[in-house]
């Protein structure tokens, strides 16, 4: 029962967040001003589009442009990890990938991005479906051709 | 804190070091910057009201050179509904509604002399629990770090690097980089790796941590870069943070290396570290007592002449070698080869071979496995009147084996393939193709060998003197085993599109099929995913965004048990301030 209502109060403190956020919004584009975009926001979409190409990429999987998506410089062994997707990919057929950007750290020329993941994949052999969640994070490095990854920590998204 | 007596050598020794090597400049470090920091800009001095009226200024839209502080952000606010139907458990979402709500802040402030003051903070409430276990307000993330060019103090989240054996990890603490001069500079980290989590069985795992860079050669011409570092981390669980029960584990591991980088103007470079871990797994278990320890060892010359690159690294590291925060791996001897010659604008070859293997002196392997891996690739401008065409052939053959009396892991693994991308009447276009095959000497009931072939194609339209864009990639994937006589099609195809309807309100839609005909009986299913999604721009500036995105993905499989339906709506506003 307490639980029931506590649900009522949190959902009209939602849509109050939603108005609120309406208003404020038009109060400010009223005033007819140039907002800079939260550098904060920008690095969560940066970090949010390289994780979905690079994941894009993973399910195409030519080897060859996955390979180039990975820093030379990769920790601990670049050979490795390409094989191990590689063999990751023999044994399953990736569905989908949904995440949530928890976390993502900028420091000199790298971007640490702490994510929480769901995902399906499906057996090649009986086509059943296999939920797995975890969470990790993903380090890029930003080299001349663009950003590239250079580490994977916790439950890769790239390993079934 | 510093438990072990190397630590504590190595951190005094750090700290006499800064103290004596800053301490012409030892108050200028603090309060007034330093003598290397002089040539940079200082900021101007403020009033508190011009403080005051900047930071809350949000309406001239001034940019942070003409102002001492300013405060910026984003609020989201999301709303969603889910319909799932069919087998459930096949599916993440739950029925009925899920909220969501963001707030990104940043705060940057002008300080005295040439230090400034940024924050940053995000919160999160949402009942979603694919998002958040828990439903009361969370602090995802928090930063406050005073800095000027050459020193900076952090406190909050932070991604930090001592060296690839000793530490590069997320942490959550206070860090402090010193450069006191150009010859040298120092890094700080008090922290913690994780909070105490009942629910994940850990406790708090604290980092103490320490580095010291020696720059030489700073003004040769002939040497662009000459570094010794020096740097000790320690991971020590924190066993009060949580009630003791004798299922958690109570781990130590202490990390001290060296390593250097040398590089020439010209022609040649190498990088090194030399490290050595001490780790003991649980410190409260009475049976493992033994902290046990290893060394690892990484040297990487590199040569350029012209227009060809050889690059070798080598790696050396004990089974008993443990990083908590740095990257290795144990019980492995590694020599990977690397050239790159660019022939002319054309033509560029890439050759690699990697050789390593395991089970060395103390190893708990039963054997060794030897790994023999060389790939090949080219990238190739066939006409040199059309730089738009591009190909890249490549093959890369790996051999794995055993020195078992079965050799039961001996197998080999070729892949060759190519790809081709061009340009034609303004629709980009690409195709790939690719081989593989995996044999496993022992056993062949394991062996695969997979054709696929990709193709995308994506243009831009010009439709009612507004932009549309689409881009289509159908791929399919063959794969053929020993088991059985039948082939497995997996057949892939995404298709998405953008248009512009108005100004400041964009459509995305998409949709992908995985058709899957697999040669075992009774197992074929197919994937449907749609989406249609609109972006609106409110304001003259653009200022906030409202999406309506509406998400439909159907499974279906031979055996009907298995199939579900998801619909999913949701309605976002994001708004930047």
């Amino acid at each position: 029962m307490h639980s029931e209502l506590l649900m009522k109060y949190f959902k009209f403190f939602n849509f109050f967040i939603l108005l609120a956020t309406l208003l404020l919004a038009g109060c400010i584009s009223s005033t007819n001003s140039r907002h800079p975009v939260s550098s904060m926001h920008s690095t969560r979409k940066l970090a949010q589009d390289l994780i979905e190409q690079d994941w894009h990429v993973f399910v195409r999987f030519p080897w060859s442009r996955f390979r180039e998506r990975i820093s030379r410089d990769f920790q601990p062994d670049k050979n490795v990890f390409v094989n191990n997707a590689q063999d990751a990919l023999a044994s399953a057929v990736p569905v989908s990938l949904s995440f949530t950007v928890d976390k993502a750290l900028t420091n000199d020329e790298k971007l640490a991005v702490t994510i929480t993941w769901q995902r399906k994949i499906a057996d090649r052999n009986t086509g059943d479906l296999t939920l797995d969640e975890g969470k990790c994070t993903i380090v890029y490095l930003k080299e001349a051709m663009g950003w590239r990854i250079y580490q994977v920590q916790g439950s890769s998204i790239f390993a079934f | 804190m510093w438990t072990h007596p190397l630590l504590r050598i190595f951190f005094f020794v750090s700290c006499f070091l800064f103290v004596y090597l800053s301490t012409p400049q030892a108050a200028e470090v603090y309060y007034f910057g330093n003598a290397s920091s002089q040539s940079s800009e200082f900021n101007q001095k403020y009033s508190l009201k011009e403080r005051l009226t900047d930071i809350f200024d949000f309406k001239t839209g001034r940019q942070m050179a003409e102002r001492s502080g300013q405060i910026s952000g984003s609020i989201l606010t999301q709303i969603d509904y889910a319909q799932v139907s069919g087998n459930r458990s096949k599916s993440f979402l739950n029925n009925g509604w899920d909220y969501l709500s963001e707030i990104n802040l940043n705060l940057q402030e002008k300080l005295w002399r040439n230090y400034n003051l940024e924050g940053q903070l995000m919160l999160r409430k949402t009942d979603n629990p694919r998002i958040e276990p828990r439903r009361d307000v969370r602090v995802k993330e928090y930063v406050l770090k005073i800095m000027n060019p050459d020193n900076l103090f952090l406190y909050g989240d932070f991604y930090t690097e001592l060296s690839p054996f000793t530490l590069s990890n997320s942490l959550e603490g206070l860090t402090a980089e010193i450069q006191p001069n150009e010859s040298l500079a120092m890094k700080y980290i008090v922290a913690r790796k994780n909070a105490a989590d009942e629910a994940a069985g850990q406790y708090q795992r604290n980092v103490y941590g320490a580095k010291m860079d020696t720059f030489l050669f700073t003004h040769s011409p002939a040497i662009s870069k000459a570094r010794l570092g020096v740097q000790a981390i320690t991971f020590q669980d924190d066993s009060s943070t949580l009630a003791r029960t004798s299922s958690l584990e109570d781990l130590k591991n202490s990390v001290f290396s060296f390593d250097g980088e040398f590089s020439f103007t010209r022609g040649f470079s190498v990088n090194y570290e030399f490290a050595r871990s001490f780790y003991l797994e649980d410190e409260d278990d009475a049976d493992l007592k033994d902290q046990s320890s290893g060394n690892s060892f990484h040297v990487a010359p590199q040569v350029q002449w012209r227009d060809t690159m050889i690059r070798h690294v080598y790696n050396y590291t004990q089974p008993d070698f443990h990083t908590e925060g740095g990257s290795a791996s144990p019980d492995k001897i590694q020599h990977l080869t690397t050239l790159d010659h660019r022939f002319n604008r054309q033509a560029a070859l890439s050759l690699m071979h990697n050789y390593y293997w395991d089970h060395l002196a103390g190893s708990s392997l039963t054997k060794r496995t030897i790994y023999d891996e060389k790939t090949v690739s080219l990238n190739l401008v066939p006409i040199a009147a059309r730089e738009s065409l591009r190909t890249r052939w490549y093959t890369s053959f790996n051999i794995r084996n055993s020195d078992d009396q079965a050799n039961s892991a001996e197998s080999e693994t070729l892949t060759l393939g190519f790809a081709l991308n061009d340009q034609w009447r303004e629709t980009d276009i690409g195709f790939s193709y690719e081989y593989r095959a995996f044999n496993h000497e022992a056993d062949d009931s394991q062996n695969d060998y997979f054709n696929r072939f990709g193709i995308t194609l994506s243009r831009e339209y010009d439709v009612f003197a507004r932009r549309l864009y689409l881009s289509m990639a159908p791929s399919v994937d063959i794969r053929r085993t020993k088991r059985d006589e039948n082939k497995d099609v997996n057949v892939n195809m995404s298709f998405s599109g953008q248009y512009d309807l108005m100004d400041g309100l964009l459509s995305r839609f998409g949709h992908n099929l995985v058709d899957s005909d697999n040669a075992r009986p009774d197992s074929d299913y197919m994937n449907n995913r749609s989406y249609v999604e609109f972006n609106w721009a409110v304001g003259k500036e653009k200022d906030m965004h409202l999406v309506l995105r509406g998400d439909v993905n159907r499974y279906m499989h031979e055996d009907g048990t298995l199939n579900y339906k998801e619909i999913q709506t949701v309605l976002k506003c994001i708004l930047n301030f």
